[in-house]
């Protein structure tokens, strides 16, 4: 699995596109699917989902279920096992005054931790900053 | 020597400073710098005292004033973290920041716990970066902090911004 991130704006999906040469319709867009966490697993399994090369937008996955009781450390292992070339996009959330809501404030460490999560199992981690992607881990 | 990590919300600040201790021989303090308000905080603490189990640190709890805690000279020693205590030091009554600059103050206090220190790393926080327009108080808290994650880093031997749990090293070498 490869990840992409950086603040919102930075041109993360220009590079992604370039960097690996990727069809719109190889992407999924996890804020406008409506899918919840297992539900994106299910898809990339089923035949439809054959077709994705990228995850975009992961970081709206986590605001909308930052209270899902999924097991976020499976669910990272087993998308980096079952599809190691997916590309996957994510902002950076967590440069802020700590949120006084919850929902907020956990949102943001969720996004933190699953962050963690997907760069530990990346093989190359690119960090986007005004449309330059800088490779930040490589295997 | 000093070290600086920033970073964002959880991405992994606190296990990459342990790691960096984790070598030192000799006595090994956390200076705890959160005063743990309600359950949540409470469960921050508990999450960060589980994390340093058995890595042979002692904790000692000093919310402003960072000067003051009471290290051995030659110490290692994990400050967590500078954007705690530099809402400790404007905000809370014990605070130094009717006596004039607090990020001068805050400087001063830390270069002084540095020069008895062999090791000393300094968690920060980033927290300009949200797009939000808050009220005049946290906007002075989000300048001061920035004015002293700048000014720590230039006397820093090693400053390393964390980005979901990579190092990204701005300065010296790991």
């Amino acid at each position: 699995m490869y990840l992409i991130v950086g603040g919102m704006g930075q041109g993360k999906e220009h590079i992604a596109i370039e960097q690996f040469d990727l069809k719109p319709e190889e992407v999924l867009d996890v804020a406008e699917c409506k899918l919840t966490p297992e539900g994106v697993t299910a898809f990339l399994a089923g035949e439809e989902g054959l077709r994705i090369r990228c995850l975009n937008h992961l970081h709206c996955l986590l605001r909308e279920h930052w209270d899902s009781e999924t097991d976020w450390q499976d669910w990272c292992r087993q998308l980096a096992k079952r599809r190691p070339e997916l590309v996957i996009l994510m902002d950076e959330v967590g440069s802020g005054i700590v949120p006084i809501e919850t929902k907020e404030r956990r949102y943001r460490e969720l996004a933190g931790r699953v962050g963690c999560m997907l760069a530990a199992q990346a093989k190359t981690v690119t960090r986007v900053v005004c449309g330059i992607g800088v490779v930040i881990k490589s295997s | 020597m000093m070290v600086l990590i920033t970073g964002g919300s959880k991405c992994g600040k606190s296990s990459m400073a342990e790691r960096l201790l984790q070598q030192f021989d000799g006595n090994k303090y956390y200076l705890a710098t959160m005063e743990p308000f309600g359950e949540e905080g409470k469960l921050v603490v508990d999450r960060h005292r589980q994390m340093r189990a058995g890595k042979g640190f002692q904790t000692i709890e000093q919310y402003t004033q960072i000067h003051q805690a009471e290290v051995k000279p030659g110490s290692g020693v994990l400050l967590e973290c500078v954007g705690n205590l530099c809402a400790n030091e404007m905000f809370s009554p014990a605070g130094q920041n009717r006596e004039g600059d607090v990020v001068q103050r805050m400087l001063t206090d830390i270069r002084q716990l540095a020069q008895i220190c062999q090791l000393l790393v300094l968690v920060t926080n980033q927290v300009g970066a949200d797009g939000i327009q808050y009220t005049e108080s946290t906007t002075a808290y989000i300048r001061n902090l920035g004015e002293l994650n700048w000014l720590l880093a230039e006397e820093a031997d090693l400053v390393i911004e964390m980005v979901y749990g990579i190092p990204v090293v701005w300065k010296g070498k790991i």
